[in-house]
């Protein structure tokens, strides 16, 4: 990564085209933070649980296993890792989640009142940060690809000149 | 291959389709050639029919600054890779109309638009743009059947034709259905703009690079970054001072050049190439350098459609509506515009379609992807002065090299083309029973890059001449999109090769009387 910035490179991802990117390039970091699902995990002081509850109420697909949510809240966290990261904005972020949620743990809530609370954090640097972040990542995964009907690389089974790419049914 | 001090050597910079272009037009003609090109090459094997990794490979991502209405963080999407953006190109290769080229004098006097004519007319082009189309083995052209609808083309035609539409058809495309001339034919793989992995669609990578190679008179070097073109005082180019892939600085000399890095990287070469006689860039002489820069005024509409249509299946831009490409004022704009087909993937859909949306009203639209159909809007940007390509005054990137700014300013023409063109796409999309629509407005970089050196028959007003030599510097040629005084609604690819095939028949005809 030295001709181009981490950050500028995720502003670019996440923020302006999405490309999506993100995937390639990080491949080196998400690795490492895969590797790290379990135990040994750098200590970032991140509630990486309550990340993914808040990626998921962001972008609830009911078909979606929580594994994926986690791991993609585990990216973001890798991606806030190490000198340009910023580890404090999603720590802070999420104290103030849990200030909304009246003394308790703001995942510990039922579905609606966990979104009242994030409601009244959407106008936070926090919020911003993550929701673009969020969505880059998740639309990039597979189990969202199989969901919505995307077939992705195509070259394995040939494209898909014998194979649908022209069967529509439903036009007059 | 060649020797640094050999100055009979032409240097060619850029290798896609203008670049590659005249490099080949010039070896297979005898002409020893040097291709500098900042980007890797990849083999066939590099590229995988995957958006997201092939935009980490390929892409041009050095920083770039946009401002006014460009993207402020990546203005401009270009490719840095052998090949440029002939990698990342659709293939869609209509050719500009003739009255497109006579844009002030069929539009008239427009208010804050520099218009020209261009100095040459649409005849003078047309033989090339033949030899283009045999060259790339276009559809619709040469005998060469169009290639089949895809269902996201089939949506298009039935709403076009309920609007009263008839000029529909699945475009003149650079994409074989067979095999042909050493490369696929094409599967249908969607996603043309991220690479064909069959070759299907042309690339100078694997067509115009290859077959120079073969001449013996072609040395590609790749990871070249050319930093400064070098003048003498009788104003000849004598050769380009380049960073190569271990980062050392290089001097090959020239008999002649050719610049053809895309519009952002033919500007900041010629900015950057400063010397006392052109203390404003080389061949500045008219500070017409990297103004009047276009980019064609592109928007989208996606629509949730009533049954399925899996428009991520097959070619993207493979099918158009040209009955709106006419200039007609009375709709309110000068200038017309294309309709055509175009997909895209889930995340580039999350990350514009539902800007600040969340929650279950932003996953339900995406769990419909199934059903989505997209028509693209592709209209004619008029040349404003203002609208410019520039050099940081303080940022360097890696090269050392100042950070290039793009300011583009949107004319008033822009916006009613917006949206009487957005209007007519929501009406085919409703006619079909669309559930929903959703407008790509000012989301898109700028693929299309244009003007920024002008042909012209002014010194005073333009950088080039009808050649595309430069008014300044006899022995430099601009050779790519940066030449077009005026930029119609057409994909700009075939005019660019169109440009250059016939600009490398003047280069030969002069190096055969000894002018060169």
């Amino acid at each position: 990564m030295s001709a181009i910035s981490r950050r500028r490179l995720i502003t670019i991802t996440a923020n302006v085209i999405s490309v999506a990117a993100v995937a390639g390039p990080y491949l080196p970091a998400l690795a490492l933070a895969q590797d790290n699902r379990t135990g040994t995990v750098p200590d970032d002081g991140v509630d990486a649980e309550a990340l993914a509850t808040l990626v998921h109420d962001l972008f609830p697909h009911e078909a979606i296993a929580a594994e994926v949510y986690t791991g993609i809240a585990r990216m973001i966290i890798a991606q806030e890792q190490g000198a340009a990261g910023d580890l404090m904005l999603l720590q802070t972020g999420l104290r103030q989640l849990n200030e909304q949620a009246g003394g308790q743990e703001w995942r510990s809530l039922d579905a609606s009142q966990r979104l009242q609370a994030l409601n009244k954090i959407a106008d936070t640097e926090f919020f911003k940060t993550v929701l673009p972040r969020s969505r880059a990542l998740l639309y990039l995964r597979p189990e969202i690809w199989q969901l919505v009907g995307y077939g992705g690389n195509a070259l394995q089974q040939g494209g898909y000149l014998t194979r649908g790419f022209d069967d529509i049914d439903w036009l007059n | 291959m060649f020797e640094l001090d050999d100055d009979n050597v032409a240097v060619v910079i850029g290798s896609g389709a203008g670049g590659g272009t005249m490099a080949n037009q010039l070896a297979q003609n005898g002409i020893k050639v040097v291709c500098l090109e900042a980007g890797k090459r990849m083999a066939m094997s590099d590229i995988v029919n995957d958006d997201d990794v092939m935009f980490g490979k390929f892409t041009w991502l050095d920083e770039r600054i946009g401002e006014a209405g460009a993207l402020p963080d990546f203005p401009v999407w270009t490719c840095k890779t052998v090949g440029g953006s002939t990698m990342h190109w659709t293939a869609a290769t209509p050719r500009l109309q003739a009255h497109e080229m006579q844009a002030k004098s069929t539009y008239g006097l427009i208010d804050g638009a520099n218009l020209v004519d261009w100095p040459i007319r649409l005849e003078e082009l047309s033989p090339y743009y033949a030899k283009a189309e045999l060259m790339l083995g276009v559809t619709g052209t040469n005998g060469i059947p169009h290639l089949p609808g895809s269902n996201n083309y089939k949506v298009l035609e039935a709403g076009a034709r309920n609007l009263g539409y008839k000029d529909i058809d699945t475009n003149n495309m650079a994409i074989n259905q067979q095999p042909r001339d050493g490369r696929g034919g094409c599967l249908q793989l969607g996603f043309c703009s991220s690479g064909c992995a069959t070759g299907a669609k042309w690339s100078t990578l694997y067509t115009e690079i290859t077959s120079a190679e073969k001449t013996g008179n072609f040395e590609l070097r790749s990871e070249c970054m050319a930093v400064r073109l070098l003048a003498d005082a009788d104003n000849r180019v004598t050769g380009v001072q380049y960073l190569d892939a271990t980062g050392t600085t290089r001097i090959q000399k020239a008999r002649f050049v050719c610049v053809a890095g895309n519009a952002p990287e033919t500007t900041r070469l010629l900015l950057n190439s400063r010397t006392d006689r052109f203390p404003e860039g080389l061949a500045n002489s008219s500070g017409q350098v990297g103004r009047n820069y276009m980019r064609h005024v592109i928007t989208a509409l996606v629509g949730i459609m009533p049954g399925e249509v899996h428009f991520y299946k097959g070619a993207q831009v493979a099918g158009v509506v040209r009955d709106e490409t006419r200039h007609d004022p009375g709709r309110g704009f000068h200038g017309g515009f294309q309709l055509h087909t175009v997909n895209f993937t889930p995340a580039f859909l999350a990350n514009t379609m539902l800007p600040g949306k969340w929650g279950k009203e932003f996953t339900d639209v995406m769990e419909q992807y199934r059903n989505l159909a997209a028509v693209m809007i592709m209209g004619e940007d008029l040349p404003v002065p203002d609208s410019r390509i520039t050099l940081h005054p303080q940022r360097k990137d890696q090269y050392g090299l100042p950070v290039t700014v793009v300011h583009y300013q949107h004319h008033s023409n822009n916006r009613a083309m917006i949206n009487y063109a957005m209007d007519r796409a929501r009406k085919m999309f409703e006619s079909l029973g669309a559930t929903r629509l959703f407008d790509l407005v000012d989301v898109f970089p700028a693929t299309h890059n244009m003007g920024t050196a002008r042909m012209g028959e002014d010194p005073a007003t333009s950088v080039c001449d009808r050649w595309g030599r430069t008014h300044d510097i006899g022995n430099l040629y601009i050779s790519d999109g940066s030449l077009f005084p005026t930029v119609g609604c057409e994909n700009p690819t075939i005019t660019i090769i169109a440009l250059v095939l016939r600009q490398a028949e003047h280069i030969l005809d002069k190096i055969t009387h000894n002018e060169l």
